[in-house]
């Protein structure tokens, strides 16, 4: 229950960072600390360096453009639940962070440190693969923007280079007015047994324009439910269209089961939850 | 006129302290000079150790020693088991505080390390090397006794700790029943999870040969007889000291290598150390709670008149024998089987088996839980199959009002209580007829919810002694208090329990400023110090009120009482003619004259003026042994929804009616209640340990082990009807496991009552979503397989 040593370095400015991660193959850089402090902890991880990028100001800001909402990797979860403007334009991102945890763990977490680590369980993976986030990374190389779906690699991997720093995630705009984001909590941690982000635009006639949806937790990897949104399209939204969606959109996750939440157990939950979520947005 | 604090809702007098990060936990203390310790401990739940390599770690800087099993082997003698049931053929394992030659469950210690601070210590552990031979292992008690399982112990054939049986004989009434209903229930190893982890910390005294020893101990006088015996100091020389302590649930009564190691080595090296476990350890190496496989069976009328019921129980004893682990799945299990119904036959068969899990001993309500949880289930099947509504079932059989005191079939003397108006308030509260209305409505929408019952009664309040020895409890159960009046009319009370979390610095001194008239604040309760307070028992089978109230109140009589003829002095008027009111001394009838407590008191001290042949000062003790246990009753419902999409179970309403005798501070005992329930459903819906194969325990944290979270519960609707106990002086009844004892039941029946017209009729604990939904999904299955 105590890290390996280690040391502690704080960055001022995006150079610092890099160049102190450049300088070391075994630093990390730190930001909430509440993935990587509990790992190294339980010393799964062993960084021999921690460069905390917490007071770099470029990563600390939340911007609204007519074109783009950014917010910066190192913006606590408590910051973005408190965002008054977020909350007209994206409203999504508000409900999302605010079932992550507890309030201690808002405080301190952040979301590009959510996005970095990739849980595959994580809250806002949902919430970035359907609202089509893109990640803004910098390194040596100079700087790369990724897309939501290029992201996710496996659990806890990413295509983030180990000299590279996520910057922070660009979110497009307009994003659809119906957004919301549900969430079916393991007894046990909290964290997102199933997890639904859905986003849907109508016509006047009341038929869907744009449909979004992914879902974390349940399968292996937090994943787009393209065959829901696809299924969604130019419909209206009757009880039977959104059954299939969700019935289609579950069927894209690749589910493997552990001792107490079967594989089947858990499409089943992102089925459900799937249905359920776009029933609040039929709603709405 | 003073308002009486006896009976009142006042604040815990230890919560400031507490709350605001004052208390002195084990954990706080410092000592200059203070060495830290770590445990090695297995990976394997069961090989053989070929060796053990510690050169490099201690050669680390900063590493003091290095301690290995086979060092020690010979100089410390093994943790002894406190409780041997009589005629169980217990099998007394040597259970080394370092593991020598072989380790027997994933935790079991095979090293400690002692270094100048917590984080090289474990560094250091990183650095041992041990070469172990696996070997193969098993977690499951019933497969234990299978004669080709791997043997834990070579003096326990078979993997039998225990064989034990207790009751009546019942087969010819089971012959001869029209009805027979019988369940195979796993009450599944749950891991308690108090707030603080366990800790030691010791100091040696080298020139007077005195040790202190800090820790997390339930009774530290057991702890101190314990420790004694197994570092061979004797007791004048051991202080225990165990003040605040962050709950335990029963995991720290238990006497663990670790606080032995740590004060083995504060000896060895002349110098203080401390250890405190890991949340990670605790899941591993602390006594875990329940685990039995139980085969029940009621035998009855096709009118509800319940005639016998019978119990076979397999008991994972885990891998050693821990301090009163024996004592749990027979005496304190066994004898109260046939729960809270007039039952006249009934008998239990019990088996304790080895395994390679960690060991197993009481946890909140130890034995009473699992022996409740199977009356109540069989009372529901038994319910079900004679058609009959589970209320009436119960009604029928309960014991009657008249029937007191009732001698239950296995020799207990059950001592008072009004079984039915409990049933009756809690129905009212319920609004039975509405629900089950509701229910009905819900059910052809598509809905589920469930209701269900648990009238349960528990024997606790452990005492009397007398029972103790005849049970093989290796101890007494009486209990201490010492009421010291000082000089100034302030009040020191010692009482030998030893409350961790329960609130007794409150209630202990409402008891006694009831007794002496004084105001709360100039009392102050002293617990959990063995230089302190001359012996006691501890806390734990929710004794401390009954047994250590009962002494603190004549304790504190005897005081009045040599107050009152000092009193009588000074007024000059003969003792029979002193009355004692709110604080002052005054001839009855008249309050004209009058001496206060505190005169009476300095006059005491001061000695000037002494009625003849009266000691100087004002202090009095008493040990107390009750005549019985106290037998709090009371009905617990639970309303149930359960999600059949997602297999979610949500406590909608739960309504507890209790009588745990005259409530000394109302609000505690509602504390007690909730916190108890809470504890209950955890077992019903949320936790349970899970080990696979190679006996490795997967859910060993927070994050696949669900503790129950205050956002699971709707508000608890409590109310109470008030039977005293004859059995102590009090009147009081213990009240710290009836929520834990009765909820369990409550709410598992309520989601089997949900469950039935979806043809789920068992389920195994914890009701975790998958596996409700799952039970559906197998239902459906079959259903369609029928048609
Ligand atoms: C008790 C508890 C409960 C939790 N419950 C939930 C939950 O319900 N839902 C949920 O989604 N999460 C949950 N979390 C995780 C929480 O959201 C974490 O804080 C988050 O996943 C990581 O963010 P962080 O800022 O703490 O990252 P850190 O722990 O600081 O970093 C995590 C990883 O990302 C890397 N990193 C961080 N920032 C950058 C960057 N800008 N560029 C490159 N690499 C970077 C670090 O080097 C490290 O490897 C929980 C955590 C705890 C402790």
């Amino acid at each position: 229950m105590i890290p390996a040593a280690f040391q502690y370095e704080r960055a001022f400015s995006v150079e610092e960072a890099l160049t102190a991660l450049a300088s070391d193959p075994d630093a990390k850089l730190l930001s909430g600390g509440h993935s990587l402090l509990p790992m190294m902890k339980l010393r799964l991880a062993r960084p021999t360096k921690l460069i905390d990028i917490t007071r770099i100001p470029e990563l600390c800001t939340i911007t609204i453009e007519s074109d783009r909402i950014s917010i910066g990797a190192a913006v606590r979860y408590h910051q973005v639940a408190g965002d008054r403007r977020l909350a007209d334009v994206m409203p999504l991102l508000g409900e999302a962070v605010r079932v992550i945890a507890d309030p201690q763990v808002r405080h301190r977490g952040t979301i590009g440190g959510s996005a970095a680590h990739a849980d595959p369980a994580s809250d806002l993976a949902a919430v970035f693969l359907a609202s089509e986030a893109e990640f803004r990374v910098l390194g040596p190389r100079g700087e790369r923007r990724i897309p939501a779906d290029g992201w996710y690699v496996a659990p806890l991997v990413t295509t983030l280079e180990p000299d590279e720093m996520l910057m922070g995630i660009d979110f497009p705009r307009p994003l659809s007015s119906r957004q919301t984001y549900l969430k079916f909590p393991h007894p046990a941690s909290g964290y997102a047994l199933a997890g639904v982000a859905a986003l849907l635009s109508l016509d006047a006639e009341g038929r869907v324009r744009k449909a979004s949806v992914a879902v974390t937790g349940a399968a292996s990897m937090p994943f787009r439910a393209e065959a829901a949104a696809d299924r969604l399209l130019g419909q209206t939204l009757t009880k039977d269209v959104v059954r299939e969606a969700s019935e289609l959109g579950s069927g894209e996750g690749e589910y493997t089961g552990d001792v107490q939440y079967s594989a089947l157990y858990r499409q089943n939950l992102a089925r459900v939850m799937i249905q359920r979520a776009l029933e609040r947005l039929v709603q709405a | 006129m003073s308002q009486s604090v006896y009976g009142a809702r006042v604040r815990r007098k230890e919560d400031p302290r507490l709350v605001t990060g004052h208390g002195q936990y084990t954990d706080d203390v410092q000592l200059p000079g203070l060495l830290y310790a770590a445990m090695l401990r297995s990976p394997h739940a069961h090989a053989r150790i070929l060796s053990i390599d510690a050169r490099d770690a201690e050669a680390m800087p900063g590493v003091v020693k290095v301690y290995t099993g086979s060092q020690l082997k010979g100089l410390v003698a093994p943790i002894p088991t406190a409780w041997i049931p009589p005629e169980s053929d217990l099998k007394m394992v040597e259970h080394p505080v370092l593991a020598y030659d072989r380790v027997r469950y994933a935790g079991d210690g095979v090293a400690m390390v002692v270094a100048e601070s917590r984080a090289l210590a474990e560094d250091a552990l990183d650095a041992i090397r041990v070469d172990y031979e696996a070997l193969p292992a098993v977690y499951d008690q019933v497969r234990a006794m299978a004669t080709d399982a791997p043997q834990l112990h070579g003096d326990a054939p078979g993997n039998v700790a225990l064989h034990w049986t207790v009751g009546t004989d019942t087969d010819e009434v089971f012959r001869a029943a029209d009805v027979v209903v019988s369940q195979t229930i796993r009450q599944q190893r749950l891991i308690p999870n108090p707030m603080e982890p366990r800790s030691a910390a010791a100091l040696y005294n080298g020139a007077t040969g005195e040790l202190t020893l800090w820790a997390t101990s339930q009774n530290p006088h057991i702890h101190r007889v314990l420790v004694s015996g197994v570092l061979g100091i004797p007791e004048h020389r051991l202080r225990i000291v165990s003040t605040d302590v962050g709950g335990g649930f029963g995991s720290k009564i238990a006497c663990y290598p670790d606080e032995v190691l740590v004060a083995y080595a504060a000896r060895d090296l002349g110098v203080p150390v401390k250890w405190t476990e890991t949340r990670s350890e605790h899941f591993t190496a602390t006594s875990h709670g329940r685990d039995h496989v139980d085969e029940v069976q009621l035998a009855g009328t096709r009118d509800g008149k319940v005639l016998a019921v019978r119990v076979k129980a397999y008991a994972n004893m885990g891998a050693y024998l821990s301090t009163a682990g024996p004592g749990v799945p027979t005496i304190l299990f066994g004898l109260i089987v046939n729960g809270a119904y007039d039952i006249a036959h009934a008998s239990a068969e019990v088996y304790g088996v080895f395994t390679n899990t960690t060991p197993v001993d009481a946890y909140r309500g130890a034995g009473r839980p699992e022996a409740t949880f199977l009356i109540e289930r069989i009372m529901d099947r038994y319910a079900a199959a004679i058609q009959m509504d589970p209320v009436e079932v119960r009604r029928r059989n309960l014991i009657r009002r008249e029937q007191f005191p009732y001698a239950n079939p296995f020799g207990l003397s059950y001592d008072s209580g009004d079984y039915h108006q409990a049933l009756d308030k809690a129905l009212a509260m319920l609004d039975y007829p509405a629900i089950r209305r509701e229910q009905e409505a819900l059910r052809r929408q598509g809905k589920y919810i469930g209701i269900g019952f648990s009238t349960y009664v528990e024997m606790c309040g452990l005492g009397p002694s007398q029972v103790a020895g005849a049970v093989g409890f290796q101890g007494g159960l009486w209990e201490s208090a010492m009421v010291r009046v000082h000089p100034g009319g302030k009040v020191s009370v010692f009482t030998g329990a030893s409350p961790h979390g329960q609130g007794e610095e409150t209630t202990f001194a409402q008891i006694v400023a009831e007794k002496l008239g004084l105001p709360l604040e100039d009392i102050e309760v002293v617990h959990g110090d063995t230089n302190r307070i001359a012996m006691g028992w501890g806390t734990y089978g929710s004794r401390t009120t009954a047994v250590g109230g009962g002494a603190l109140a004549l304790a504190a009589d005897r005081v009045v009482a040599k107050a009152k003829t000092i009193a009588a002095h000074m007024l000059e008027i003969p003792e029979e003619a002193v009355q004692f009111e709110e604080g002052r001394f005054h001839p009855e009838g008249s309050r004209d004259r009058s001496v206060s407590f505190q005169e009476v008191t300095l006059q005491a001290y001061l000695a000037w003026n002494l009625p003849a042949g009266v000691e100087p000062g004002l202090e009095a003790s008493a040990f107390y042994d009750p005549t019985n246990f106290t037998y709090p009753f009371g009905t617990h419902i639970a309303v149930v929804s359960v999600d059949a999409e997602t297999g979610e179970t949500r406590l909608m309403r739960y309504i507890a009616v209790d009588d745990c005798g005259p409530t000394i501070n109302p609000m505690i005992v509602e504390g007690q209640i909730h916190g108890g329930i809470a504890q209950g459903v955890g077992q019903a819906l949320y936790e349970g340990a899970v080990y696979d194969d190679d006996a490795q325990l997967v859910t060993g944290s927070f994050l696949d082990y669900a503790m129950p979270k205050a956002r699971f519960f709707p508000r608890i609707e409590l109310d109470h009807t008030v039977t005293p106990s004859p059995h102590n002086p009090l009147g009081v009844k213990g009240v710290g496991e009836t929520g834990t004892i009765a909820s369990t039941p409550a709410v598992v029946n309520a989601v089997m009552d949900a469950l039935a017209p979806l043809g789920v009729d068992d389920l195994a604990m914890p009701f975790t979503p998958a596996r409700v939904w799952e039970a559906i999904q197998a239902a459906e299955g079959r259903k369609g397989g029928q048609s």
